[in-house]
């Protein structure tokens, strides 16, 4: 049942490769082909992934799932791993990653994976994802990806902790090993605030009554309080003898993680799977920083006055640039990460992977381009 | 930080000179002259309309660029279709005129505007101004310096602004005048035949090779990459296309030929209706050295011109239509310059200044003016009315 080591699906999948190539090649057959295709059917696309919404289910008040039909190029995937999801949020792509959170078996049988979303107050996709995708719409795809998986290890007894959204994987693993590893013991800890933020509060349940083999414990933050030693004790004693996979909020996953080193589980039996990046909002107030120049592999110092490619140039670098005032965007280039601030504007960057001026743009604390 | 350049280098410097500073603002043609502080408060006001723009942009400008891709592609597919298989003249005259329409899309409206990066807001890999290249001979990277850089930087100023005249064509009395100015009209028709051709060897820069000013090795990279597209389009066109007909591959070679050689005309004809009408200002070097943002944009609107029409032409033109908001705002998506136009038009009557508008017919009749009048020499020139 494991799809993506399955010997015929790989040697498919291999035979493809140079057509996957050549149509990601910029020519006129790609460009004309490809848009034939997609006009009568987006997800026959041979240059973009591409998945089709067939459902959306309300978990609980803040989180969805979404049950998607990928193209026919999308190469399936392990239970744990994640896969990049792209949507046009008013006219602005967006990518975000999200754990698949169905099975491996239900990708199977009936071609569809679903991922679930939980409501981040100030994000932007969630936010988006929530109040725009409907049943029927086209999202961009990547192919799943990542070793958060079982397939990792050997291990017999596996420990699943979980906050919050962080239950995703772990519910695509138990879906998805559950039904094929009786010898296996699992066990899952899952956090949450209270009984109305359980995410498969039900799915869990029922699982839980059909397998012997998996213990589910759900800890209600609100009324139990936070991780803890004790209670990650009594809880589950036999932590040492597991292997851990680890996933929710950072905070979280840095609390959980000296824990349980405390209990003795070792450092290499401690699995993690954590998204995005937390913004240092000391960020916006600071001039100056360091900048990062990943493709010539050099770092500058900055102190503010000085825009990022005049930093670049003062680091040795030959950057592409024209009228250096913020007219031609002869020297555009991506900014991978980091806050920059653009003079004629006024407004601060923040996004990663975006595209900047760099003559017009001035560093606000620690950056990387892609120069 | 400072918004100053300084001609002599590449890299502006700190310190503002004197000189630039007294000329500019000084007074073009039907526009009065502005004072320092009124050039500073012509740029804020062109700024905050930039700036009102920029922050609303959204799904209709999305949605506005994929649905002229859809038709531009679905018109490129029919007309090859159409002169493939066309069974008679009619079938094949549609099929060049909807290739034709589909070119002159995919340069003006999709390929100029979006190397100018008015989608990069969008993060689209599809429609990144510098990555994106266009269905024409002129190498995509070359357009980029010669035109994003070099032309809408030093827009209409003499000897710094390639893009007036294209060094072959002599229209106002500050280049002086040699006999072989007299037969210009002859090069203007040329050029319009031929204009991609034209445009894709500018970079050459073939005046300045003349003069030893620079060395053809300096030339060679241009020339392999300019070979190296025009090799790609040349197969395209005359090659491929005309060779899957067999037989007929005359009238696929020459459909193709004309729905070039239609763009080419077109186009020409609406970028001399940009900056060569009769009422477009032209610059010295001088009054623009260490130029402030709000004299840039005073030399934008005063050396651009617009002509009026309908929708569609707007849209055929790649709204240049709006060459002068174009040239306020190269990098706002193309179809808000009718929405910004009115507003553009209210702050040059506030400050005085020329809004130079027309039908398509009068502004192009004052450009045939223009090469014709500047082909005499400057006594003779002197004695024709104004």
């Amino acid at each position: 049942m494991r799809l993506v080591s399955a010997p015929t699906i790989q040697s498919r999948i291999g035979s493809l490769m140079f057509l996957e190539k050549f149509w990601q090649r910029n020519g006129f057959i790609q460009t004309y082909g490809d848009f034939l295709l997609s006009e009568i059917d987006p997800l026959l696309s041979p240059r973009r992934l591409q998945a089709r919404v067939v459902a959306i289910r309300q978990e609980t008040a803040d989180a969805k799932t979404y049950v998607f039909k990928p193209s026919r190029r999308w190469k399936g995937f392990q239970a744990g791993m994640h896969l990049q999801v792209g949507v046009e949020a008013q006219g602005v792509a967006l990518s975000r990653y999200y754990s698949v959170s169905s099975s491996v078996q239900q990708f199977v049988r009936e071609g569809t994976f679903s991922i679930t979303v939980k409501r981040i107050p100030q994000g932007r996709m969630s936010n988006w994802l929530f109040d725009n995708l409907q049943p029927e719409d086209i999202v961009r795809i990547g192919q799943a990806d990542g070793e958060f998986t079982l397939e990792q290890t050997p291990a017999q007894k596996v420990l699943f902790l979980a906050a919050g959204s962080g239950i995703t994987p772990m519910m695509s693993m138990l879906t998805t090993h559950l039904p094929q590893a009786p010898e296996r013991d699992f066990q899952l800890l899952y956090y949450c605030c209270n009984p109305d933020e359980v995410i498969f509060a039900q799915a869990l349940q029922s699982l839980a009554d059909q397998y012997p083999n998996f213990k589910l414990e759900v800890v209600h933050t609100d009324t139990e309080g936070l991780i803890n030693a004790e209670q990650l004790a009594s809880r589950c004693a036999d932590a040492a003898e597991r292997e851990v996979f680890l996933c929710g909020p950072g905070g979280f996953m840095q609390v959980a993680r000296e824990l349980l080193e405390a209990q003795g589980v070792t450092a290499d039996h401690i699995r993690q799977e954590s998204f995005g990046v937390r913004l240092d909002v000391n960020a916006l107030e600071q001039t100056g920083g360091e900048v990062f120049f990943s493709k010539a592999g050099v770092e500058a110092e900055a102190d503010g006055s000085q825009t990022i490619l005049m930093l670049a140039e003062s680091a040795g670098l030959k950057p592409k640039y024209g009228c250096r005032t913020g007219i031609c965007h002869e020297c555009k280039c991506v900014k991978k990460s980091g806050a920059v601030r653009n003079l004629l504007t006024g407004q601060v960057s923040l996004a990663e992977n975006e595209a900047i001026q760099t003559c017009i743009s001035v560093p606000q604390g620690k950056v990387e381009v892609a120069l | 930080m400072t918004m100053r350049w300084n001609f002599k280098g590449s890299k502006p410097e700190g310190k503002p000179v004197a000189t630039g500073q007294e000329l500019a603002g000084q007074a073009h043609g039907k526009s009065r002259r502005l004072s320092p502080e009124e050039l500073e408060a012509l740029g804020q006001e062109l700024e905050a309309l930039r700036q009102e723009v920029l922050a609303d942009l959204g799904q209709r400008d999305a949605d506005y660029i994929r649905d002229i891709i859809r038709k531009q592609r679905w018109a490129e597919i029919g007309g090859r279709t159409l002169i493939h298989f066309s069974l008679n003249p009619i079938t094949w005259a549609v099929g060049v005129g909807m290739l034709t329409t589909a070119k002159i899309l995919e340069n003006m409206e999709i390929g100029h505007n979006v190397m100018h990066g008015q989608y990069d807001w969008m993060n689209d890999p599809d429609l990144h101004s510098q990555t994106y290249e266009w269905d024409n001979v002129c190498d995509g990277d070359s357009w980029r310096k010669t035109h994003n850089y070099e032309h809408h930087t030093f827009t209409n100023i003499i000897g710094k602004d390639r893009d007036y005249g294209y060094a072959i064509l002599r229209l106002s009395n500050d280049t002086p005048w040699r006999p072989r100015y007299l037969f210009q009209f002859s090069y203007f028709i040329a050029l319009s035949l031929l204009f991609e051709w034209g445009v894709g060897i500018h970079e050459l820069e073939v005046e300045k090779l003349e003069n030893k000013e620079v060395t053809w090795r300096e030339k060679l990279p241009f020339i392999k990459s300019y070979a190296r597209k025009i090799s790609k389009q040349v197969m395209k066109d005359y090659v491929v296309f005309p060779a899957l007909a067999g037989p007929f591959a005359p009238k696929v070679l020459l459909g193709n030929a004309l729905a070039n050689v239609g763009r080419s005309v077109w186009a020409s004809a609406v970028i001399f209706c940009g900056h060569f009408t009769e009422q477009a200002q032209t610059f010295t070097e001088e009054e623009c050295e260490n130029e402030t943002r709000g004299h840039w944009y005073y030399r934008q609107l005063l050396g651009s011109s617009n002509f009026t029409g309908g929708r569609w032409l707007h849209i055929m033109s790649g709204h240049l239509s709006y060459q002068i908001e174009h040239h306020l705002y190269p990098d706002i998506p193309s179809h808000r310059y009718a929405e910004m136009a009115p507003r553009v038009e209210a702050i040059c009557k506030k400050y005085g200044l020329h809004y130079n508008t027309g039908t398509f017919t009068e502004q192009f009749s004052t450009v045939v003016k223009r090469i014709l009048r500047y082909s005499l020499p400057p006594k003779l020139e002197a004695m024709l009315p104004a």
